[in-house]
Formats: C-alpha cells, structure tokens, sequence
C-alpha cells in the first residue's frame, strides 16, 4: 500500500530526527558513563536523602527508595525524568510540524486538492510520527544499553520497557500536539496546547505521592500509567500500555473529526 | 442534458468580518472555458475554496459534475487539476522530485505527459525549489494541474509571475484542451487576460456574482481610455458626436484629444484617420467600469 503522505512527512523530518537521535544518544551515553564514579560514592546516598521529599518527588525520583549506588536506581536518578521528556519534545515538535505547520506553509492547500481525505492525511501524519519517536526511542535504548560497558548492568526488557514506556508517552503528548493542530491550524497553539498539558500532568503524577489531596487524580495523567509502575525495575504493565495506546487512538479521532469539520486557513 | 461541469446554487460564504461570496449561482458547461473575473479580494478564491472542499458554505451547494464538493470530495479531486492562487510547494524537493510526489498521490504515472509540458515551458527539473524564481514555480504549479489530464482545471491567477511569451504558451495549453474536452474554469482580475481564451465570463465583485455574460457581448461594454495626439488642431465635437464615446477633452493647442470609448473602435480610429496622426494609445478595458455599465445600462 503507497503511503506518500507518511513518505513525505518523514523524509522532510529527516534531519531533525536525526539530530534529535544522536542529541538523546550522547546525553544518555554521557550520563551511563558516569556511573563507574558514582557507584563508589556511597555517601552520595546519604546526602541526597536530605533533601526535602517534595522537591525530589518534582524531578520524579522516590527519595525514601533511591539508592544511588545501585545500577537501577542510578539510571532512574538521571533519566526517569529526563529520558521520556527528550522524547515528548521529539513528538510534540514533530505532532505540531506535521499537520498545522504544513497549513501555516501554504502546502496542505495543494495536498488536499488531491484525491485524499482529510482523515487519510492525518494517519498516514500519525504513523510517521510514530515512526519517528520510535526512532529517537530506539536510540535512548542503544545508549542506555551501552551502560553495560560501564558497569550499568540492566536487564535488556527492563530498558526496553522504560523506553516503550517513553516512546509510548511521547506518542499520546505528539497526538495531542496533532489534534491541537488539526483543530485549529495553528502550530503555536499546537505546541503550546501539548507542553501544556503535558507539564500540567506531569506534575499531577509526580507530586501526587507528597500531596495527598491529589493523589486519586493522578489516574488522570498519562505519566501514571508510562512511569508510575517503574517500568525500570517492573516492566510496563498490559493495562498501562493498553491505556496510551487508546489514548493516541482518541486524540488521533479526535483530530480526524475536529479536521473534517472545519475550514482550512488560508 | 449533460451535467454542469460547475455548479452552485443560492452559494454563501460568510468570514467573521472578511468578506465571502453571497448567494452565487453559477454554471459552467463541460468544455467550455469559463473566464471568472474580479478585482482582488472580490470572492473568486473563496468560491474556488469551496469547490476544493477546502471552505464549507454557510448555505447552498455545490457540484463538480454532478459530484458534491464535501461529501464526494476526493471523486472531484480526481476529476480536477488546480493551480492555487498563491501557490505553497515543498522548497527543498527538486521540481522532479515534487511532480513526482504528486503524480503518487494520484496513483498514476504521468511521466510522458509531464515532460512534455515540462519541455513546452522550459522547466528545469533538477534544481530545488527554493532556488526558482516566481515565474518557475508558477511553471512547476502549471505541470502539476495539467500533467493527468483532468476533466476540468481550476486555474486562480495562473498567469501570474509568468513572461508575455509563457502566458501566450499558457494560453494556447489551455485552448489545446478545451478542444480535447476539457472544461477550464480561470480565475483573473484582468478582462485581456481571459478575453482571448474564454467563450463565457461571469464577473464577481464584493461577493456578488454580478453577470454572466459572452466575452463579445462583454466587450461591447468595455470602456476603454483612448488618448490620441494630432499633427494639427481638431475639432473635439466631431469625436464627441460619434456613437459610444464619452466626454472629450482636450488640450489648449487643441492637438491632444481623451475621451472613454464603449464599445469598438472602429468609428473612433475612422474618424481620426482624416488627420494626421502622431500617437494613439488605448489602455486596456476597466473591469470596474465594465461592471458599473451593467448597473447604467440596466441589463
């Protein structure tokens, strides 16, 4: 089945994920090559549990289980934050580019008097979007895995599974990004729309362990169900996975019917 | 009765404050060359948006053979070729690369067809599209709307940024396939530029589909400024009492003559041969005043 519009999307990109790969893949190299330094530094430990909960819980690090010295929990320390928020900014620049950043362009005019629908445009935009965070998602795994040069011994499912975990959220804050666009043809309020809502959420899941009256809400956030299991240590859960997965399904309806209601800006 | 190869009816297009079109009902017959002329801002891209399915009316509708814009719109899209107004391409593919994409999306080969059309306006294909001036991706807009052949061509402002030698080229494409059986509906703001092509114009103006008309009987109507310089003084009434020429006026050495004439040119160029002259000059047709002698002329 010919996929031009998925084809075009993705050779347009193709630079910028190239540099968004080899931007994660250094960062993440950087960071697993330190940990043969931290690793004798026992007391680090000692230092970080003096820090007020609250703030740690910000950066998404558990204060009362970290241990710093540990393979999982040094690799938890630097990217359970870091890792999936590289990868939603792939997406969301991407999810925004994509579709409303092709109407600002002008080129959607001449694309939507061909015979494709609306609707076929953006999935075949989607599925390049996919294509895309799964390439800097795979490039995050490689590096992380590149850790076992550094004394970082991980298992490979559990690295794969905080990767799909990251790939997977950046791919339901990339839909938001596209229905954002779809809606309303403007790439900033694309953009802004996704960082929104996915800093609002991640505060949500994040703070919900220190700050009991959020704690029932933070089913509510897409960060629960990518990080709140650990995947690092757990494994993603089915139910988890099966949750983002619907999640990009329904912003990818959503951008489908809010595109084919409305006019296309000029 | 073959089906139109446009039509709308009652079509209204309203924009926050912009102005749209209003109640524009419109016909074109399959392979004709329609001539939709109007000043800038006039309605005739926003009709053309709704024909594309790129703009939903507030009411009426509107059909592409008997196929409904919104809801049978790839079917029209497959039937149509369209060169935008202000026409967006991808800057970094080659125009090769760029036709081809677009041939893919259509799922055909044109590739024969295409360089012959390539050939006709002398388009380089190999070099990026950021790199061509406005007249090659105006050339690059022209290939892409022809090369499959359509059944009826959307064409908004095509001659824009083309030079007089490639619009007289665009002019004899356009007739070429209308002879072939295609219906060709051309956008313009320009009466000359429509006027040697098209067998039927309709005039929009602020929204409103003000006539349609042939382009003889529209010519009849044109006032064209004439200035004329003689060798000698004239007499100015011997031009003002011909049929169609409006008020005279004249210089002091009585040798420079302006006036308006409605209509052909025949009488007025008569008349001024029994003297010498030195200048002549006509300027092309108002549209606007074309326009304001249908509300004169009460038709």
């Amino acid at each position: 089945m010919a996929v031009p519009v998925m084809e075009r999307s993705l050779v347009d990109r193709r630079r910028s994920t190239l540099w968004w790969m080899v931007g994660v893949a250094v960062y993440t190299v950087v960071n697993v090559a330190a940990y043969p330094a931290v690793k004798s530094q026992a007391s680090l430990n000692d230092l970080l549990k003096n820090y007020p909960p609250a703030l740690m819980a910000m950066f998404g690090i558990d204060a009362a289980k970290l241990d710093m010295t540990s393979a999982v929990g040094y690799l938890g320390s630097q990217m359970n934050l870091i890792g999936p928020l590289l990868l939603l900014m792939a997406g969301i620049g991407f999810g925004a580019a994509t579709v409303a950043g092709e109407e600002d362009a002008g080129t959607l005019s001449l694309l939507l008097a061909y015979p494709v629908t609306r609707g076929r445009v953006l999935i075949e935009k989607s599925a390049a979007l996919v294509v895309v965070v799964a390439l800097v998602g795979l490039a995050l795994f490689s590096a992380i895995v590149s850790g076992r040069l550094f004394q970082l011994d991980i298992g490979l499912l559990d690295v794969g599974a905080f990767c799909l975990a990251a790939v997977l959220l950046a791919v339901v804050y990339g839909m938001v990004a596209v229905a954002a666009g779809a809606a309303t043809g403007s790439k900033a309020l694309a953009t802004g729309v996704a960082t929104g809502l996915a800093a609002a959420t991640y505060l949500l899941n994040s703070l919900s362990p220190v700050v009991t009256s959020i704690k029932p809400f933070r089913v509510l956030s897409p960060f629960w169900y990518a990080l709140g299991g650990d995947p690092l240590s757990n494994g993603l859960a089915w139910r988890d996975l099966a949750v983002l997965v619907g999640l990009a399904l329904i912003a990818l309806v959503v951008a489908v019917a809010a595109f084919n209601r409305r006019d296309l800006r000029s | 009765m073959p089906e139109a190869a446009i039509r709308t009816v009652g079509l209204t297009k309203r924009f926050g404050s912009a102005r749209g079109v209003d109640d524009v009902d419109l016909e074109v017959h399959p392979g004709e060359i329609f001539g939709f002329l109007g000043p800038n801002g006039a309605g005739k891209t926003t009709t053309i948006r709704v024909l594309l399915d790129h703009l939903r009316p507030n009411e009426g509708s509107a059909q592409v053979f008997g196929l409904d814009c919104h809801r049978d719109a790839v079917e029209v899209h497959r039937r149509i070729g369209y060169l935008p107004g202000d026409l967006a391409l991808y800057e970094r593919l080659t125009a090769r690369a760029h036709l081809e994409w677009l041939a893919a999306l259509r799922g055909l080969d044109v590739t024969i067809r295409r360089d012959e059309l390539v050939e006709r306006f002398g388009l380089e294909l190999d070099r990026p599209i950021k790199e061509l001036s406005k007249g090659n991706r105006q050339k690059v807009g022209l290939v892409q709307a022809f090369m499959h052949d359509p059944d009826l061509l959307i064409l908004d402002e095509p001659t824009g940024g083309l030079d007089p030698l490639m619009q007289d080229e665009f002019q004899r494409l356009v007739q070429e396939c209308a002879r072939a059986g295609t219906t060709v509906f051309l956008s313009s703001h320009s009466l000359d530029e429509v006027q040697h092509v098209a067998q039927r114009v309709g005039i929009i103006r602020e929204g409103v589909l003000a006539t349609v008309s042939s382009v003889e009987e529209l010519q009849d109507r044109a006032v064209r400024r004439v200035a004329i310089r003689f060798a000698e003084p004239v007499t100015p009434e011997a031009f003002a009492a011909l049929g169609g020429v409006g008020e005279v006026a004249v210089d002091l050495a009585g040798t420079r003559l302006r006036f308006g004439v409605t209509g052909s040119l025949d009488a007025v160029v008569k008349a001024a041969a029994r003297y010498r002259v030195v200048d002549l000059l006509s300027e092309p047709a108002d549209l606007d005043e074309i326009f304001l002698s249908f509300y004169r002329g009460g038709s």
